[in-house]
């Protein structure tokens, strides 16, 4: 009974198969080809956003649609700027702090400059905006996926690297065959957490007030705003479900299949428990999907050849010889440079050398140039922030400051003990972990306006809710940082607990908390950074019939940007960040090395 | 005994004469600089030439910079100064070298034969495939090749990594230290399968260059033996062993240049430290070593004053310690206490189931302490030794050992600075400074590390990493 019905069970789920590929591959297509018709469409300032459900398949694939872009252009910028980076000292030690600098820039401050150049380049089609909406996500996905793949890099083995060069991989060869694959894990994860910060600022890229004009794009967001601002709930409440729906379906068809392909290349055999995908396994019983796999590695692995062989020709001849008589037929090479390189390899990367340094050059010459003649009008118009505009935004800045420690206080107070006790039960922490990434991936802010209005009748302060609106969105980060510090605590020291009989108190501070410390400190870090960067949307938030409003430099930020004040939103951008470098500089950085000394 | 191999290089140039020279070396230096400034010297002034044919073992203790000489012959690093020249392969178009690391470096997102497929893959398709296929089934990969090497033994892995090195067919082949991240018994067949291969008619390999500290390794494998001594590395000397192949361990010739080879180790290694830095005043004599059954006649006075004044008639220089445990030194004075006329340095390894690298920084740091004393390549306790090693009471034995490190100079005056600052505590880089003047030659880090492992174990100074500060302990 059992044999005869297997094979109509796996008949079914092939079938499931096919169809799920078609759907999606059709789903795709439509989503871009919309997403182009919508971008070419005359330009309008404001896009009218209708709150018709049927509306709503189609926004929320334009949302996706950028924000899978945005996540291309991130990898592609990461994956360029961490080589050269990663590639010599000298590099390293500028672009790095450069890093450090752009991570910490609120996304609001890169909104005016996209949007005034994009809207002059693409004048006549909505391009300019879509562009500008795309960078925006951009900027709030790529610092981490930078930073990810930077150390992969240098991290990576240095006997692999010897070997390639042994091998006399080529540039290109090397990036195929040594830093991405090496890099395969980060630049995954990363992504994942990546796309979750994309999302974060979902309603604000695709709505926004610049002085006296309020742009907007259609797209998931904006439903969520219009339908709200207007008070139907319905619609908003059925928003919010596509919006879920749209965070698991991302999890569920493009990370976890990731995660589990991703995990067969790695160097270890443990199992996490992450190595599983039901999507792919379904993908991988699919015929059309496995016919274009293997088509296209067949097509690859022509193209490979086809290089190859013209490779073989140009670049096996070794560098230069001398001849020394001593040795009459066997010739000489010396200086063993040109011995693993050959010549017009050598030359090649000397030229790249030079025109990369010659562009540079250029470029920052240019940008100086440019910059020289307005730094009069530039200096004259900053000159109109008073001394009190200074005062009031470090007064904000400490408002906010404030507000950011109450939100790790807040999240600490219930993620570590949570925490600890999923992250102590295997069962437990492989059951939610999942759950808790998607919540994380869950953009909060699209909550804010709703919880305001909640807490608008309470005798709450200001100040008060929007710290609880900052913690809502960063909180996660803690928690799976501590459920995966609290897995790794090792069970025989929990043993040597139990026999000294230590009491719980004794457990937490001599046993749990020294363990998770370390992870704890980078959730810290993540949700402080987090938390910053939500007082943006967290501190002036807009309901039907009222506004939040609580003082802080985020508040600053958000009005300058709306009522077009350039320098105070030039002045808040100055001081949030020479605000956020020194606490990177000292409170983290002390604080990291300490978990450093602590590890394990 | 020893004028059987009169001097070994002579006895093989006239059949290096004929053979061609495809590798050579020209005084090579190389330096590093480390993240402080300063500036080390890790190899100095090597000539060094690789013959058609040849099997070269570069042996030498940790430090002696063989890894990077290696490195330097292979391309991958650059020397400082001299040059690495080849001769040309006959086809242009062949691959020079290739490399063996010690820790396989597969790549770990590539089946087996992907990664053996790298290192041909400039080949027309079919000759790229047929070499693989014959030489995963050479290496008895052939069933493997759809592996991730994560699924691999160490001994398959390094196996994977010989394919990929060999299937390039490169003028030279370069180990380094391909059999010492494996068990001894994997590593004994890996060997002999070695051995095997480089017999291989057929081989298109023209030589190999091994990198190793191990002896039998070298005996088995190497047709000639350089032994580099440390810092800075420099060559010793070079050793042929005219062996045939496959080699038996028990025929008398084997068993006698085995013994030449050791002896010759033994010499430069305990040598070294009883005369630290002096051979840059006077280089190697490459006279006769005293055999061993001459060298404890010579010093047979087994009181602790022969070697006492032997020490003081050298002009008193200061003496850099030896980065190693002090639990070492203990154990390998309990375990000389129990011989009566001392013992010889590889009976003691061999009794020990350890290679003499292994035993001989335990072995000069008990010379350093005045604990013991070497004889040719005998071990045997002095005064202060024995008292050691029969005392029970571990705060006596503690004392005894303070007292030892005490003596050494650069342990007291460190110890005489940390008292001066009354508890304050003395900074790390106060510490680096004096290290600095009173040992030039030395890499201070490395001689700050020592002297912490030392000081600690002794109860003498604790160190706080936090402040990076010396405290003397009460």
């Amino acid at each position: 009974m059992k044999i005869a019905s297997r094979p109509i069970v796996e008949r079914g789920s092939y079938f499931m198969a096919e169809l799920l590929t078609l759907v999606l591959v059709t789903a795709v297509g439509l989503a871009l080809a919309h997403f182009v018709a919508v971008g070419s469409a005359p330009y309008l300032e404001a896009v009218p956003v209708s709150s018709d459900l049927k509306k709503l398949p189609e926004y929320a694939a334009l949302s996706l649609v950028r924000s899978l872009i945005a996540l291309s252009i991130s990898y592609i910028f990461s994956v360029a700027y961490g080589t050269i980076a990663a590639r010599n000292e000298r590099n390293e030690r500028l672009m790095i702090p450069i890093l450090d600098v752009l991570q910490s820039l609120p996304v609001l401050t890169f909104l005016p400059g996209f949007v005034l150049a994009l809207t002059r380049i693409f004048p006549t089609s909505r391009w300019g905006l879509e562009l500008s909406c795309i960078l925006m996500i951009f900027t709030g996905q790529v610092w981490n996926l930078v930073f990810a793949y930077y150390e992969s890099q240098r991290n990576l083995s240095p006997e692999l690297k010897e070997y390639a060069e042994v091998a006399r991989l080529g540039p290109l060869e090397k990036l195929t065959r040594l830093d991405l694959p090496s890099a395969l894990s980060p630049l995954v994860y990363n992504g994942m957490m990546s796309m979750a910060g994309g999302w974060f600022f979902l309603t604000l890229c695709e709505g926004f007030v610049l002085g006296d004009k309020s742009y907007r794009l259609p797209g998931l967001g904006s439903f969520l705003n219009v339908t709200f601002e207007n008070q139907q709930y319905g619609a908003f409440v059925a928003g919010l479900a596509c919006l879920v729906l749209m965070v698991w379906g991302v999890d569920f068809l493009l990370w976890r299949p990731l995660i589990a392909w991703s995990s067969q290349y790695r160097d270890t055999n443990e199992n996490d428990g992450n190595g599983r995908s039901l999507f792919l396994e379904l993908l991988r019983k699919s015929e059309i999907s496995q016919k274009v796999g293997t088509l296209s590695k067949s097509l690859f692995s022509h193209l490979r050849e086809f290089w190859l062989q013209t490779k073989t020709k140009s670049s096996l001849p070794l560098g230069q010889f001398h001849v020394e008589e001593t040795l009459n037929r066997w010739r000489l090479i010396t200086s063993p440079t040109n011995l693993l390189q050959s010549k017009a390899q050598a030359r090649l990367a000397e030229q790249v050398l030079a025109l990369t340094r010659w562009l540079s050059g250029f470029l920052f010459g240019g940008l100086v140039f440019l910059a020289l003649p307005s730094i009069p009008n530039i200096a004259a118009s900053m000159a109109s922030v008073t001394r009190a505009d200074w005062l009031e935004l470090t007064n904000a800045l400490l408002l906010t400051f404030a507000k950011v420690l109450g939100v790790i206080v807040f999240a600490t107070l219930w993620t570590v003990p949570v925490g600890i006790w999923i992250g102590k039960s295997p069962r437990l922490s492989r059951l939610l972990t999942p759950f808790i990434q998607n919540l994380a991936a869950f953009p909060a802010p699209v909550l804010y306006p709703l919880i305001a209005m909640a807490f608008s009748r309470s005798q709450m302060g200001a100040g008060m809710v929007a710290t609880l609106l900052m913690t809502i969105g960063n909180q996660w980060y803690l928690l799976f940082n501590v459920i995966s510090g609290a897995s790794r605590i090792p069970g025989e020291l929990e043993t040597v607990a139990n026999v000294f009989r230590f009491s719980v108190r004794e457990k937490f501070t001599k046993l749990y908390l020294p363990c998770v410390f370390p992870s704890l400190l980078t959730g810290w870090i993540t949700a402080a950074g987090g938390a910053w960067n939500a007082s943006i949307v967290a501190e002036i938030v807009d309901y039907p019939g009222g506004r939040l409003r609580a003082a802080g430099i985020g508040a600053e930020i958000t009005e300058a940007t709306t009522h077009g004040h350039y320098q105070r939103l030039v002045a808040a951008i100055i001081v949030i960040t020479i605000a956020l470098i020194v606490l990177n500089r000292t409170v983290w950085r002390s604080l990291h090395h300490q978990a450093e000394v602590l590890k394990l | 005994m020893l004028s059987v191999v009169p001097n070994p290089n002579t006895a093989g140039k006239a059949v290096r004469e004929t053979r061609k020279n495809i590798l050579s070396v020209r005084s090579l230096c190389r330096d590093f600089t480390r993240p402080n400034g300063n500036v080390v010297t890790v190899l100095e002034g090597i000539n060094l030439d690789v013959y058609d044919g040849e099997f070269l073992a570069l042996l030498g203790t940790s430090g002696s910079g063989k890894s990077t000489l290696l490195r330097c012959m292979a391309g991958l690093l650059k020397p400082t100064r001299g040059s690495v020249s080849y001769a040309q392969p006959e086809d242009p178009a062949d691959p020079l070298v290739s490399f063996v690391f010690q820790n396989f470096a597969l790549f770990p997102w590539m089946t087996v034969r992907e990664n053996v497929e790298l290192a041909v893959r400039h080949l027309p398709k079919h000759e790229r495939s047929a070499r693989i296929d014959s030489i995963l089934e050479l290496v008895g990969l052939a069933s493997y090749e759809g592996v991730f090497p994560r699924e691999l033994s160490g001994g398959m892995k390094q196996r994977v990594s010989f394919a990929r090195a060999m299937v390039g067919e490169p003028m030279v082949l370069f180990l380094d230290e391909p059999f010492s991240a494996l068990d001894p018994l994997t590593s004994e067949s890996l060997r002999a399968e070695i051995g095997r291969l480089w017999t291989q008619p057929e081989r298109k390999i023209r030589a190999a260059v091994f990198v190793t500290h191990n002896l039998d390794e070298a005996m088995q494998l190497a047709d000639r033996v350089v032994i580099l001594q440390s810092n800075p590395g420099m060559i010793y000397r070079t050793f042929e062993v005219p062996l045939p192949r496959p080699r038996n361990p028990n025929t008398e010739e084997f068993k006698r240049l085995e013994d030449d080879l050791e002896r010759l180790f033994g010499e430069l290694q305990l040598g070294r430290m009883i005369s630290e830095h002096e051979e840059e005043a006077h280089p190697p004599v490459a006279s006769v070593p005293p055999t061993t059954t001459e060298a404890p006649q010579q010093s047979e006075p087994m009181t602790s004053g022969a070697p006492a004044q032997t020490r003081t008639e050298r002009p008193r220089r200061v003496k850099p310690l030896i980065n190693t445990s002090l639990v070492l030194v203990e154990g390998l004075l309990t375990r000389l206490a129990e011989e009566e006329i001392g013992m010889d340095l590889y009976d003691l390894a061999d009794d020990m189931g350890q290679s003499v690298d292994h035993v001989l920084p335990a072995v000069a740091s008990g010379e350093l302490l005045g604990l013991l004393y070497t004889p040719g390549t005998r071990l045997v306790l002095t005064e202060t030794g024995r008292t050691f090693a029969h005392e029970q009471d571990p705060l006596l034995r503690r004392a005894i050992l303070r007292e030892a490190c005490l003596n050494l100079p650069m342990v007291a005056s460190i110890y005489e600075l940390v008292k001066g600052t009354q508890g304050e505590g003395l900074e790390k880089s106060i510490a680096l400074e004096q290290i600095v003047m009173m040992l030039p030659f030395e890499d201070p880090d490395l001689q700050f590390e020592a002297l912490l492992k030392w000081c600690r174990h002794v109860n003498l100074m604790s160190y706080d990493a936090a402040r990076a500060c010396l405290y003397a302990e009460d």
